[in-house]
């Protein structure tokens, strides 16, 4: 580390530079360790509770709320944008409706530290530009890992989805990642980096147990395409081997499970079919409960009332279902309003970092941050993201466009202070944004 | 040089009117949270003491920036819920001998368009503010949203089952009704004294709901 760089981490301070390094490692770790999902006891409700992601997030929330208390002006720095902070107040309020408060305080109790502790550390690790890339470099790791996993647990465990025990987690989870990961080294300047990602992205596709998946996916890189303009020419080819892999494997068993949920029969517990059922008894809830919602969690409570019909096999688990009518089902229209808001903001945040910013580099993580948020909008139409490991990514790529937005005049390509200035909507002028 | 003091009542009349818009408003939910708490409630408050705590939280000043914000919204959504359960409220009226069958949530849609005509301050003017327009621009996403979901489960679902789809058009209905009645509280939940006066009638709706 040059003298420069550990300069500007102690000048950082009242934060010490090996706490700020600490939280960069937790906040790695918290993403390698998600690629994992709850295996090897997948079942185990304890495993599940206080497993070494849980305990990794909930570290670096510590370490959060201690350099809260140290220096308040980091709270309000590191802070979540009012959208995400207005969807958590929903979320938290709708449990007045909530039959069981237990459930529903589990479910907003992880939102809460994730949407809240999680941003805020991710937003301080992504504060310098080595630990913006170490953040990227966790998020291909658990990429890597996770398809990975899948490809050969299932060549050779007999395991559908690798670490993962549902086709729409892992869905969900590769989604969010293969994009951002995925445009980030198809952009990058070396050969060996573009190969790599464009072989990644084909082994996500063929991988894929649904379609909503393989759609996220191809929404998210042709975002990235149309970002990058004359430069898409990688994003077109690994479309293409995406392609070429799939029409290949149709009739392979290895792609059995992607093959089963496009057959549109209601064979298994989770293909489009069913979920069109379970989209009805939603949309039929939100007449009566439109501002009430079913409570943060809880919609299984009441979901069976309004059904025209049951599923021929069991109702769908709440992550199976549309993302979009679940939050609208659970904390009535005001808590949709507020995550579309969420949503948007951070999408306009990446879009505006493609286009104002000066270095290469920034513009590069701009696409890749904007493909990931267009992916997980797409991949919330057929599962919710908002569950375990996959409310980490869904959080990282959110606060990741904020971070990277915040840096937009910072024009050095070796600068590490972060979020100098930012210039100010629909003027020339610049602004301070953040200062120390 | 003297400066004219105005007394008249012609002159006080436009202070007055964003009053007027105001206790109408407020006049409106009030009677909203009545008719839901003199008829059974169709969705229980399973844990009515949550929205008295925040009603009360929301009594104090909120600084400006996104505090505001959220107290704007957090208001807005409390006011929400006994609106709600008057949504389903049905009032009998006699005119000329026959009886009329009024759903409550036209009666509050009413009530609110005609505080928003006395809305001086406001009439006319749009939300240029950059958090305005991004919850606006939500709520227009967050409708089409469900719209077209309706749509798509109307094209597949009846393909497939060819069965009704009788709550459709209501459930846009409601989600239009909502949107109205944001729009028309929107800028008032702007306004610090309209903001603490409806969280005032909050706690006492919600108090109302615990000792019931």
């Amino acid at each position: 580390m040059s003298s420069r760089e550990q300069y500007r981490i102690q000048e950082r301070s009242p934060t010490s530079a090996f706490a700020a390094r600490t939280v960069v490692v937790l906040a790695s770790l918290a993403l390698i360790l998600s690629a994992f999902h709850f295996w090897p006891f997948d079942a185990s409700r304890a495993w599940q509770t206080i497993g070494p992601t849980n305990v990794t997030v909930m570290a670096l929330v510590a370490m959060m709320v201690l350099f809260a208390l140290r220096n308040p002006r980091q709270l309000r720095e590191y802070a979540p944008h009012v959208s995400v902070m207005a969807y958590v107040v929903i979320t938290v309020l709708s449990l007045t409706f909530a039959p069981k408060l237990s459930r529903g305080l589990s479910f907003s109790g992880k939102l809460v530290l994730i949407a809240i502790g999680g941003y805020a550390a991710f937003m301080f690790a992504a504060s310098t530009r080595r630990g913006l890339q170490a953040l990227y470099a966790a998020a291909t790791a658990a990429w890597a890992l996770a398809v990975g996993g899948c490809v050969i647990g299932r060549l050779f465990f007999a395991r559908d989805f690798g670490f993962f025990t549902e086709a729409s987690k892992y869905g969900s989870y590769v989604a969010i990642l293969t994009p951002l990961c995925g445009a980030t080294m198809l952009t990058s300047p070396r050969l060996p980096g573009k190969l790599v990602g464009m072989l990644l992205i084909a082994a996500t596709a063929v991988s894929a147990g649904t379609v909503g998946c393989i759609l996220a996916v191809v929404v998210g890189l042709c975002v990235a395409a149309i970002s990058l303009g004359r430069h898409a020419w990688p994003v077109g080819l690994a479309l293409l081997f995406c392609f070429i892999g799939v029409v290949m494997l149709w009739h392979a068993q290895f792609i059995s499970p992607l093959r089963g949920d496009a057959r549109l029969s209601e064979k298994d517990g989770t293909n489009l079919r069913q979920q069109y059922i379970e989209w009805q008894a939603l949309v039929n809830l939100l007449e009566e409960r439109t501002a009430t919602g079913s409570g943060a969690g809880c919609m299984n409570e009441y979901r069976s009332e309004y059904y025209y019909r049951l599923p021929k096999l069991n109702t769908l688990d709440p992550f199976n279902q549309n993302g979009w009518l679940t939050i609208a089902a659970e904390t009535g229209i005001l808590g949709l309003v507020c995550f579309v808001w969420m949503m948007s903001y951070h999408m306009t945040m990446a879009w505006r970092t493609r286009h104002r910013s000066r270095p290469a580099w920034v513009r590069r993580y701009g696409v890749a941050n904007l493909a990931a948020l267009a992916g997980a909008c797409v991949a919330q139409a057929f599962s919710s993201f908002l569950f375990n490991g996959v409310l980490i990514v869904a959080i990282l790529a959110l606060s990741l466009a904020q971070a990277v937005a915040l840096r937009l005049e910072d024009s050095s390509d070796d600068a590490q202070m972060p979020y100098r200035q930012i210039p100010a909507r629909d003027s020339g002028s610049t602004v301070p944004l953040r200062e120390r | 040089m003297t400066i004219p003091i105005k007394t008249s009542m012609a002159s006080m009349w436009p202070l007055t009117r964003p009053r007027v818009a105001m206790a109408l408003a407020l006049a409106t939910v009030c009677a909203a949270s009545v008719a839901s708490l003199e008829h059974p409630r169709n969705v229980p408050f399973a844990f009515a003491f949550i929205p008295l705590t925040t009603s009360v939280i929301m009594w104090l000043r909120a600084a400006e920036g996104p505090l505001k914000t959220t107290a704007r919204l957090v208001t807005l959504y409390l006011l929400f819920l006994p609106i709600n359960e008057a949504m389903s409220v049905h009032v009998s009226l006699c005119a000329g001998g026959s009886q009329i069958h009024l759903a409550f949530g036209v009666i509050v849609l009413l009530g609110l368009v005609l505080a928003r005509l006395f809305d001086t301050d406001n009439a006319g003017t749009t939300d240029d503010d950059e958090v305005s327009s991004g919850v606006m621009r939500a709520w227009l996403v967050a409708v089409a949203i469900i719209a077209a979901h309706v749509v798509l489960l109307r094209g597949l679902l009846d393909a497939w089952y060819g069965y009704g789809f009788e709550r459709d058009v209501p459930v846009l209905g409601a989600l239009c009704a909502y949107y109205l009645i944001f729009r028309l509280l929107w800028q008032r939940s702007g306004n610090e004294i309209w903001r603490r006066l409806a969280c005032v009638l909050s706690s006492l709706y919600y108090l109302a709901l615990v000792l019931h």
